[in-house]
């Protein structure tokens, strides 16, 4: 039973979950902000 | 004077010009007032107007009265504060619930203060303030994310469950104990628990002193690496504000690394003091 990594508290499970989980969020954030940047530049030498 | 005051609107366009500098003001610069403000009014009616016929076909999720005898179990936090509720896990109530929060409130009113870098001013940069997007971003990230965890993985006696566990039995008890940092030093190296400095009622054993050693360390190495390998960026905040950008940042990548040692290595707490546990 105690060997059983993924068994309760699942603490490994639980900490690669927050690391990904995090990880994939920030990165979702920056993407967000390089594709506004990119979209309000392209907007910009439109006009 | 009387003569600027009677002056056209569209003049006052041209006279903003002159003052700012032809090269300041691009040729589509509109006026905040009416131009933007009007927009605001318009997206502030809006937003209440969804807000309200939200409030009309979803009621607020009230539950029972109160009551002494039956207490809710898991008590959960309204959603905006689960995310602190959550952090009440990993570390010490003072810690947690006032040390973390001012640090997060005071450091946010003084970006303002501490990022005074021009670039972005007025127009939508990534490329030219990354340090600053990634450094919040991350932050914001790990804030939902604790926020999430509160509201959709936590059950009763705030235990962990997975959407596909049973939610209506309790989680068996843990069987993992946890250990201070100290401890774990202490055991690993055989080191004596009798104190080796003392300071008044205080005693700092010697596994204590490495744990000190390894938090400062944690922060000078922190504030040394960018302090030497990259100059410019030393040099535009100066001393007082890249001390306190840096402090701010370790802190908040060092409530990660917490929350890290503590699932990993089962550490309660990875320093001991006299005033608080971190």
């Amino acid at each position: 039973m105690s060997s059983d990594i993924w068994g309760y508290p699942y603490r490994l499970g639980i900490a690669i979950f927050l690391v990904v989980i995090t990880f994939l969020m920030t990165v979702f954030f920056v993407a967000f902000t390089a594709w506004l940047e990119k979209s309000f530049k392209k907007e910009r030498e439109r006009k | 004077m009387e003569a600027n005051v009677a002056a056209p609107a569209g003049d006052l366009k041209s006279r903003i010009k002159k003052a700012a500098g032809e090269n300041m003001v691009p040729e589509d610069t509109v006026l905040v007032w009416p131009n933007l403000v009007y927009i605001e009014l318009i997206s502030m009616m809006f937003a209440t107007a969804l807000l309200l016929f939200l409030s009309l076909i979803s009621p607020a999720p009230l539950e029972e009265m109160a009551s002494a005898d039956t207490t809710p179990n898991p008590t959960k936090a309204p959603w905006y504060f689960l995310g602190l509720q959550e952090l009440l896990v990993f570390f010490d109530p003072w810690l947690a619930g006032v040390v973390l929060p001012t640090m997060i409130i005071v450091g946010l009113i003084a970006i303002p203060y501490i990022d005074y870098n021009p670039r972005g001013k007025g127009y939508y940069s990534f490329s030219e303030r990354k340090f600053a997007m990634w450094g919040f971003s991350f932050g914001l990230a790990l804030w939902y994310v604790l926020i999430f965890v509160g509201v959709w993985f936590r059950g009763l006696d705030w235990s962990w469950y997975w959407p596909w566990d049973d939610w209506s039995h309790h989680q068996p008890a843990s069987v993992v104990k946890l250990v201070d940092l100290e401890v774990l030093i202490q055991n690993a190296l055989g080191l004596s628990d009798s104190p080796l400095i003392s300071l008044g009622k205080y005693g700092f054993s010697i596994a204590n002193l490495i744990t000190w050693a390894l938090f400062l360390g944690y922060y000078g190495v922190g504030f040394s690496i960018p302090f030497l390998f990259m100059r410019d960026f030393y040099k535009k905040l100066g001393f007082i504000r890249y001390n306190i950008t840096m402090f701010l940042f370790l802190s908040m990548v060092g409530v990660a690394l917490k929350m890290a040692v503590r699932l990993l290595a089962n550490v309660k707490y990875v320093l001991i003091t006299p005033w608080l546990k971190i």
